[in-house]
Parts: C-alpha cells; sequence; structure tokens
C-alpha cells in the first residue's frame, strides 16, 4: 500500500466533530502517526531523502513531504521544525528547489553558523530518514508576475539560496529577459550550489554570473558590491533593471546605499535572514506584542515589571511551581531569577515570575 | 498524627533548600530525547490499550471479553489522567516545546476541565499543601482528615461520604474548583461559580455522550455490556486514583500547618513543609507508572515540573538527604499507608478535640 501522500476527500473526515467526539479531548493524531509517521491530520510532515555536501559548512538536505504539502513560489522559504534531543527547534530556510505538489521533494540548502544549534545539527548530524514539520511555504520575496525585460539579482553567503531558485526557475520557465547575478562570498569554497550555478550559467546564454570572493587575494574581480561590478557584469548593455537581494545586513546596506545615489526610478526587494545575536545586558526594555505597548528598562523579573506599569496578568505561586503565569515570549533572552540560566533567542513559552529580561524582549501579550 | 520536633537552624533548612534545588538543576539540565520517548511510549500504551478495550467492549456480551475490555479501558483512562495528564498539566513537558504537550493547554479524559485542574491544584494545592484553611485538598471541603479541623456532627457518616467519593471521584475533581462552602459562606459570589459550572458542563457534556452514548450506539443491539464496560471503567479509574491521591497527605506521619506559622516562608522552609506534609508509597515500577507516580509524593512536592519518571531516580537521594538532617521520609507498602488514612477517617469522624499545629520549631526557625 503506498503511503497516504495525497489526502483524498474522504480522508478529510479525519477532523469531522463526529470523530472528535469519540477521541474526545484528543484528535486522531495520536493513532494516524502510530500507524504511519507521515500521516498527520493537517500538519505537512517530511522525512529526509537525499543530503548532498555543498561546502565544509554546508549541506543540501532534501525532504519528502506529505500530501498537505501545498508547493511554494520560488524565493519563498518554510519555517522547519525539527526535534533535537528531545526539543522543537523552529528555523526558517529558503527553498533552493524547483516548486513541487503533494508527496513531492521540497529542498533546503543548511550553513552551519558558528553558534547556531539547528544549523549545525543540520549540517552534522541530520541523518537520512530524519523526520521534521514544515510550516506551508512563506514570504514576498518572488519573482513578479509580469516578467520585465532584466532582473538583476545579488547574493551573499547563505543568501544565494533564495535567488538560486528563482534564477532557476527563470530558466525552466524560459524566461526570454536578461538576467544578471552577482554572488558575494569571503573566499571561493564558501560559495554555496557553486556548480550548480557555474552549470546553469554554462548551458544558459541570458544568465551573466559573476561569483566574487571579497577576501581572495588575487581575484580578477575585487571587493564588495559596486556600482563598478555592476557596470563589469552588464558592460555595455548597461541599464537599472529591478534587483533582488538576500544577504548578510552588510550587503544589503551596501547595496541600498549604491543605488540611492541614483536617482532613476528603481525596484529593490530585499530578504534578510535574521541570524541570533548573543545578548548579555539585562534588564531591557519590554515589547507587548498584542496591547502595542512598550516598557521602559527597569529592574526585577518580568511579572513584577509588568505589574509595576498597570499591566495585570495571571500569577499563582509567584515562585515558578504553578505555570500559571505562564506566557509566550516572540522574542529575546530572558534570564531565570532561580538558577540564572540564560534562555534561547526567539518564541517559547516562559514563566513570568521567575523570568528576567536579559536585552530586549518581546511577549504576546 | 504524631508530630515530629525537628532541631534545625535556620542556616541548616537553607542548606537543605540548597541541596535539593542542586538536584533539581542538574535533572533540569539532564532533560533531553529520554524522557520525551518515556513518555510516547506511554501515550502509546494509553491509546492502544483504549482502542484494544472499547473494541473488546463491543463484544462484551461474552464475559471473558468484557473483563478484558474493562480492564484495558481502565488502564487507559488511569495512565491518560495520572501518568499522562496531572504529570503533563504540571509543565513537565514544556521543555520540549511541543504545543501538544504544553501544560497550560492539554486536555486530560476526565470531566474535570483542564484550566480548573490547573488553577486548584498546581496553583493552590502545590503553593498551600497541607495549610488547614488554604490547602483544600484537606479534606475537600467534605471530610475531616486531620485532627486540626474541629469536628462536626455532619462528620459522623464520613466513611459514606469517602466512599462515594471514591466511586464518583471525577465528579468531585471536577467540583472541586467551585468551592461550594465559601459560595455558602458568602465568600464567594454565585456569579463566579455559575461560570465556573458553565465551564464544567461544556467538558462533562462531550465526556458522558463519548461514554454513555456513542459508544453504546455503536454497538447497536449490544449498547448494554459497552454502556457498563464505560461506567466499570470510569469507576475502576475513580476508585485507583481516590486511593492513590488520599495516600499522599493524609498516612499517619503527615503533618499539617497553619496559616500564621508559613507566613514569609523562605525556600529552605517551603521545601520542607512539602516534604513534612507528603508520603510516599513503596512499590514496583509498573505500580510506580500507574500512580502516575504519585507513589514519589514527596518528590513530587519538592519538584512539581521535573518529569515524574525521574522521581523514582533522585528518590534514594532525597531520602538520604532528609536522613542527613534528621529530618522523617515519610514511606510506607500502599497497604499500611492506605491503612493508616481509612482508620484516621473513621477515628475523626467521631467527635475528638481539635488540636493546634505545633510547627514553629521546625518551620518558623
Amino acid at each position: 500500500m503506498t503511503s497516504n501522500t495525497h489526502p483524498l476527500p474522504w480522508q478529510r473526515l479525519l477532523t469531522h466533530p463526529l470523530v472528535r467526539s469519540l477521541t474526545f479531548p484528543h484528535d486522531l493524531t495520536g493513532i494516524m502517526e502510530s500507524l504511519n509517521a507521515d500521516w498527520s491530520l493537517s500538519e505537512v510532515k517530511g522525512r529526509l531523502v537525499a543530503r548532498q555536501v555543498e561546502t565544509a559548512d554546508a549541506v543540501t538536505l532534501t525532504f519528502k513531504v506529505n500530501g498537505w504539502w501545498q508547493g511554494h513560489l520560488p524565493g519563498q522559504y518554510v519555517e522547519l521544525s525539527v526535534e533535537i534531543d528531545g526539543v522543537r527547534h523552529l528555523r526558517c530556510y529558503s527553498i533552493t528547489s524547483a516548486p513541487a505538489g503533494r508527496g513531492g521533494e521540497v529542498s533546503i540548502s543548511v550553513k552551519a553558523h558558528e553558534g547556531g544549534r539547528v544549523s549545525t545539527w543540520l549540517v552534522r548530524e541530520a541523518a537520512l530518514g530524519l523526520r521534521v514539520r514544515l510550516s506551508q511555504a512563506k514570504g514576498d520575496f518572488v519573482l513578479p508576475a509580469q516578467a520585465d525585460a532584466r532582473l538583476q539579482f545579488i547574493a551573499g553567503g547563505s543568501g544565494i539560496t533564495p535567488i538560486w531558485a528563482m534564477v532557476a526557475a527563470l530558466e525552466a520557465s524560459g524566461y526570454d529577459g536578461e538576467v544578471g547575478l552577482l554572488y558575494y562570498v569571503r573566499q571561493p569554497e564558501d560559495a554555496m550550489l557553486a556548480e550548480r550555478l557555474a552549470d546553469l550559467a554554462a548551458r544558459w546564454p541570458r544568465l551573466r554570473y559573476q561569483l566574487v570572493a571579497t577576501q581572495a587575494a588575487s581575484a580578477e574581480w575585487q571587493g564588495h558590491f559596486s556600482k563598478a561590478h555592476l557596470r563589469r557584469l552588464w558592460q555595455d548593455k548597461w541599464s537599472l533593471p529591478p534587483v533582488y537581494v538576500c544577504g548578510p545586513e552588510a550587503l544589503l546596506e551596501g547595496v541600498r546605499a549604491v543605488y540611492a545615489d541614483w536617482e532613476a526610478d528603481y525596484k529593490v526587494h530585499f530578504e534578510r535572514f535574521r541570524p541570533a545575536a548573543l545578548n548579555t545586558e539585562s534588564g531591557g526594555e519590554i515589547r507587548l506584542s498584542r496591547r502595542q505597548q512598550v516598557i521602559a528598562a527597569g529592574e526585577g523579573t518580568l511579572l513584577e515589571r509588568l505589574e509595576a506599569a498597570g499591566v495585570d496578568v495571571p500569577y499563582g505561586c509567584r515562585m515558578g511551581i504553578c505555570h500559571t503565569c505562564e506566557c509566550k515570549k516572540v522574542a529575546g533572552q530572558v534570564r531565570d531569577a532561580r538558577y540564572g540560566s540564560v534562555s534561547e533567542d526567539g518564541e517559547e513559552r516562559i514563566r513570568l515570575c521567575v523570568s528576567v529580561p536579559n536585552g530586549p524582549v518581546e511577549l504576546d501579550i | 498524627m504524631s508530630k515530629y520536633t525537628i532541631k534545625l537552624s535556620a542556616e541548616q533548612v537553607e542548606a537543605f533548600g540548597r541541596e535539593l534545588d542542586a538536584i533539581y538543576e542538574r535533572e533540569r539540565a539532564d532533560l533531553g530525547e529520554q524522557d520525551l520517548s518515556y513518555l510516547r511510549k506511554v501515550m502509546r500504551t494509553q491509546r492502544w490499550a483504549g482502542i484494544g478495550g472499547r473494541a473488546m467492549l463491543f463484544l462484551g456480551w461474552l464475559p471473558p471479553f468484557w473483563l478484558g475490555g474493562v480492564a484495558l479501558l481502565s488502564l487507559s483512562k488511569i495512565l491518560d489522567n495520572m501518568e499522562i495528564g496531572h504529570n503533563v498539566m504540571h509543565g513537565q513537558y514544556d521543555w520540549t516545546r511541543d504545543p501538544k504537550l504544553a501544560g497550560q493547554t492539554f486536555e486530560w479524559d476526565n470531566v474535570c476541565p483542564g484550566d480548573q485542574w490547573r488553577h486548584s491544584h498546581n496553583y493552590m494545592h502545590h503553593t498551600y499543601t497541607n495549610i488547614v484553611g488554604k490547602d483544600r485538598d484537606v479534606g475537600y471541603g467534605l471530610l475531616r482528615i486531620t485532627d486540626e479541623q474541629e469536628w462536626h456532627p455532619a462528620y459522623l457518616p464520613q466513611p459514606v461520604y469517602t466512599l462515594f467519593l471514591a466511586l464518583f471521584f471525577q465528579w468531585g475533581v471536577a467540583l472541586h474548583d467551585v468551592e461550594f462552602d465559601r459560595v455558602q459562606r458568602g465568600e464567594k459570589s454565585l456569579k463566579e461559580a455559575w461560570v465556573q459550572l458553565k465551564e464544567i458542563g461544556a467538558k462533562v457534556r462531550p465526556q458522558l455522550l463519548k461514554d454513555y452514548v456513542l459508544f453504546p450506539l455503536l454497538a447497536g443491539p449490544f449498547f448494554l455490556p459497552v454502556l457498563a464496560g464505560n461506567v466499570a471503567a470510569n469507576v475502576a479509574r475513580n476508585v485507583w486514583s481516590f486511593a492513590i491521591i488520599f495516600c499522599g497527605h493524609f498516612p499517619s506521619g503527615t503533618q499539617m500547618f497553619s496559616e500564621a506559622e508559613t507566613v514569609n516562608e523562605s525556600r529552605g522552609q517551603w521545601y520542607l513543609r512539602q516534604l513534612l506534609g507528603s508520603a510516599n508509597i513503596e512499590g514496583g515500577r509498573a505500580f510506580h507508572i500507574l500512580s502516575g507516580h504519585l507513589s514519589h509524593q514527596i518528590e513530587h512536592h519538592l519538584f512539581p515540573d521535573l518529569p515524574a519518571h525521574r522521581y523514582a531516580k533522585v528518590g534514594p537521594e532525597v531520602e538520604a538527604i532528609c536522613r542527613r538532617y534528621g529530618l522523617p521520609y515519610n514511606t510506607g507498602s500502599f497497604g499500611r499507608q492506605f491503612g493508616s488514612v481509612v482508620k484516621t477517617i473513621f477515628r475523626l469522624s467521631l467527635p475528638t478535640p481539635a488540636r493546634q499545629s505545633r510547627h514553629e520549631e521546625a518551620v518558623s526557625c
């Protein structure tokens, strides 16, 4: 029997109220997952089927997705949920594979960031057969609906991932305009998807591709992005096409600065990858996302700071035992007032009564 | 209940607390895949026991199938309520960041709404453990279970109340947070109680529908064994959980506290009250799992949000620490612990003078 990767209408009965009444207060998820690990009530699940080494610290991981996957547009990303030593971690990765439907394959290319728990684990430890959860494809860093006569892409480091997807899609769809791609890395061996890019440039004359190693000693192309690089790429066919940029903040700033010089009308699309920043200052400001309120920096636990600012939140024992004051931290780090341990950056549930902000913090209140 | 005079200085009490803190921190740092896979195994057992039990009950007009069905369904409900529900709702698995295991939203196969359980148990009972007048688990507003409570003629039939409480325990648990006696005394508004009763109704309806209407209906003409079997399984869970819970804080040797003597409790004093107010039951591994590890009531009260299966591991360490400090460690066989509770219920149904709690030495030193 082939695996249930294509939900048919009758399978949507799985969430029918009658079924829920029989399994109350739980749902069918447990039973389904016991029968087949790829099954779910609505979640997209993926199984690692291929792993390709790209550089010394980057790999491309290909997942076979279940029937709930709804496809993606080139340039979009997916939120991956992976369980590492019992704990679920969520990270976003741009999709590098061509669009596939239900039961197809989705690839991401991951570069191990220094100190990055998930990226390092995915690159070094993820083995074939690994099961992950995926969100549906997200993001609006996509190709325009109406194709322009010319498109310019600028990528830095792992920012090549969404751009590769877009350039590959243009070629596959028989795009008849001109495409320029400038890819900035520190050293040539840092270039991800290098072979694929070189192959594509070799067989597709419409693509002008240049890999620039900013720290390589004797390279033909030197230094960071500049007007000169653009001119050199296009030579006599110079014009200002719509620009798609993805890479480190410095690259985005560099592109913005260069284009700001030109007064001509241009369209620049940015895609940001946000790496976690370690912050060791305490008592940071508290942002409340639902109330649209900001509480200035100060002393004390989150519960104390909220109450001092007149924000009433549920509390119980006020000593970290009963979890009544638990709420969602959207961003930022907190320190445990009892043990001094510092949390991760990003979304997780915390107990307000024993958490002290370690830098700026955003709460779902 | 006998009283111990404990001779510990304030520094010693805090040192005691710090040793327990160290155990907690060490275990918390060690949490990982093995804890999650243990819980998953228990959940799988609970799920398939439930399915198997209900399936057998469809053939329940044959006595062996009825008995087997009831046994499996009882096991399923007991695991759901105790090893899974009670423990997950304590936030013991919040660290996994699995939204299905989030303590604040988890629901169990029981007429008691999770939110009210979290309030009356996680917050009220665990914060004010054994404080007469604050911990409503002391007597459940129904029984005279400790000498500190004043006798009243209404307590005379309390062995009969206890029997009914045991048979219908999940209903006692469901109504526990409504606090009818406080409403009667005018301390709590009828309006507040009514809101809670509506919440309880919203949980009761699907539970009754599932066990007493839908599954019997599915059996068609053979509905009677299914209905009777579901009743029996619920009663079995009621009686078992009642017995384990009553062994938690009522066996001889456990101590009660007054509000006055627990004002401004330090962390070490809090640990001491949790220890002195709790009692363990000795048994094998299967017994511990079936009791939801409430057989390790002492460890549970010291570390409520540590995954319960770890109590078996830290138990001997805790006992050793207690011995070193000259503190009692209340443990005994199920027969002995439960027997002493039954004796107490009969003894205190008769008029005896109320005793003042004498704990100044132990707690407020």
